[in-house]
């Protein structure tokens, strides 16, 4: 059997390496602590507390951490749901091009959601309104065709499978472009930013009625919209699309965008625009950078607290099987000149600063450390990993 | 401390550098005969002066006397930022450009002048030298310090002029 990283280390229980899981790690802050609970809790704070919905932009470099913050705040959200109700959709962005309308994203969100779930939600509205949902759902600014494949979706019941209606409406809602849906009496096929706006807007609306919750879609890596600035019809669908999402006026769902980057101003038209920004409000525009000296420090320490089972590492101290006069847990799993030579090495170069670039390496030297049957870390496996 | 031919996009590089290191940058030399910016997006002028927004960086810029106006809007984009010194040299041809930041320094010299051509078009060579130590104990560090009395030196020369 080869060795591994987990047995060499002493990690603990299920871990195979010095990487988090976005999902498993979902309440674990490694990093950018003071962003998270600062700028990002506080602009959800500030947000729920003016009775608004959740609109936000985290931008950064890749691999700083954005999708693990936001798997975070998800976490967040489900520890603090009596003061701040809400139910996030994540989804990534999947393929765009030039040519790639908003259905690109509103697909996938209600695919997330689930037909299954929709259905409940819409008959949970109509027994928590009374009232009629069509009729309901266009006077609250959903557009016709929209709000009437929202209602086809009460022709199936909760616990059963949904007849052919009602996955051709689901299918209506999620942009796809099918001969049965004029069948079913719903009209052209789903192509302007307000139609695709009207179903998130109409989620929203049933998600805050049935589970008293605010609705956000967080929509991950938007940096693949930037294919979209390259076409002037598809970027203006998307701009309204954006706009409608950040305007006040959508007190109903919150949103999300995360994009990886180099700086505010590299980011896709299609959010970057004046109109948007200026609804959104700069402090909702949020920055995750690369970790300085001292927060790959502290980056380093979570890690270790959170991956080493150090009862074992010090088990294995006593029994002689890692040198004691090398050990100490502040540095675990480094020698001293490893510690500082790895540390100095993310301080000379800041661009590569990144907890994925930082987890990368130190799964590499860990590596080289144990091919070389070395239990600590020193400068030669740094060397052997071109560091 | 690390020396690194590079021989693409030499200038991105540098305004990667400066990026990263903004929040900790409190001087930069950008010494280059000629000195060109699209002035937006991913140019590196825009993207240095971009990065240096909101921080008290000292920057100071040693170019020819534009003649071009092109050149001239180049050095107008590095004049917004606030704390800054521009000089003028006729006989210019050194091409350096040095970060200093709080615990580490870099520097970079060698073909490349601060144009979008140079850094994209051209077929550039430069070496580039990084170190958190300060003094001139360690091999590279002393290098860069050496780069640095360079730089304060050129400053200080006869033909050497601040550009009103």
């Amino acid at each position: 059997m080869p060795r591994t990283l987990a047995e060499w280390f002493h990690l603990s229980p299920g871990r195979s390496s010095f990487k988090p899981n976005v999902q498993r790690d979902r309440q674990s802050v490694f990093c950018h602590e003071s962003q998270i609970n600062g700028e990002i809790v506080m602009s959800i704070e500030r947000r729920f507390a003016a009775g608004q919905t959740v609109k936000m932009v985290l931008y950064g470099d890749w691999g700083v951490g954005k999708t693990h913050s936001i798997n975070h705040v998800s976490w967040w959200f489900e520890q603090n749901s009596k003061d701040f109700p809400a139910k996030t959709i994540l989804v990534e962005l999947g393929d765009i091009t030039s040519k790639s309308r908003f259905d690109q994203l509103v697909g996938p969100f209600l695919e997330r959601i689930g037909l299954r779930e929709l259905i409940k939600l819409v008959h949970g509205y109509q027994g928590a309104t009374g009232k009629h949902v069509v009729a309901d759902l266009k006077s609250k600014g959903v557009s016709g065709d929209v709000a009437e494949a929202f209602g086809k979706l009460l022709l199936a019941s909760p616990e059963e499978t949904p007849p052919p209606a009602v996955v051709t409406s689901f299918d209506f809602l999620r942009g796809i472009r099918s001969k049965e849906s004029a069948n079913i009496g719903l009209g052209e096929p789903l192509a302007q930013s307000d139609d695709f706006y009207s179903v998130l807007l109409a989620c929203g609306l049933l998600v805050r009625a049935v589970e008293g919750r605010q609705l956000i879609f967080v929509a991950d890596e938007a940096a693949k919209l930037e294919d979209i600035d390259n076409d002037d019809a598809t970027r203006r669908h998307w701009i309204a699309a954006n706009r409608a999402i950040f305007d006040d006026n959508n007190d109903v769902f919150g949103f999300v965008y995360t994009l990886s980057g180099k700086g505010e101003k590299n980011m896709p038209t299609v959010i970057s625009d004046a109109q948007i920004i200026s609804r959104l409000g700069s402090s909702n525009l949020i920055e995750l950078q690369n970790l300085d000296p001292t927060d790959v420090t502290t980056f380093l320490g979570k890690l270790r607290d959170a991956f080493v089972d150090k009862a074992a590492v010090e088990a294995a101290v006593s029994s002689g099987e890692i040198n004691a006069k090398e050990y100490d847990w502040t540095r675990y799993p480094f020698t001293d000149d490893g510690w500082r030579e790895f540390l100095d090495y993310w301080n000379m170069n800041q661009e590569q600063a990144k907890p994925r670039e930082i987890c990368d390496k130190l799964d590499d030297v860990g590596f080289r450390a144990m091919k070389d049957d070395l239990k600590l870390i020193g400068p030669d496996s740094l060397r052997k990993a071109k560091m | 401390m690390s020396i690194k031919i590079i021989t693409d996009g030499v200038l991105s590089s540098f305004a990667d550098l400066v990026q990263a290191n903004s929040r900790r940058l409190y001087r930069l030399w950008l010494i280059a005969p000629w000195i060109g910016s699209a002035d937006s997006g991913i140019d590196p002028v825009y993207r240095i002066v971009e990065a240096m927004k909101g921080t008290a960086c000292r920057l100071i810029v040693i170019t020819r006397p534009p003649a071009a106006v092109w050149h001239l809007n180049a050095i107008n984009s590095l004049r917004r930022h606030p704390n800054h010194e521009v000089f003028g040299s006729a006989a210019l041809h050194s091409k350096l450009y040095i970060a200093e930041c709080n615990g580490f320094r870099a520097a970079i010299f060698g073909s490349p002048n601060l144009t979008p051509a140079a850094d994209e078009q051209n077929k550039e060579l430069a070496v580039e030298f990084r170190s958190t130590r300060s003094g001139r104990e360690e091999p590279v560090s002393a290098v860069i310090s050496e780069l640095m009395s360079y730089a304060s030196a050129l400053r200080m020369q006869d033909d050497v002029r601040p550009l009103e």
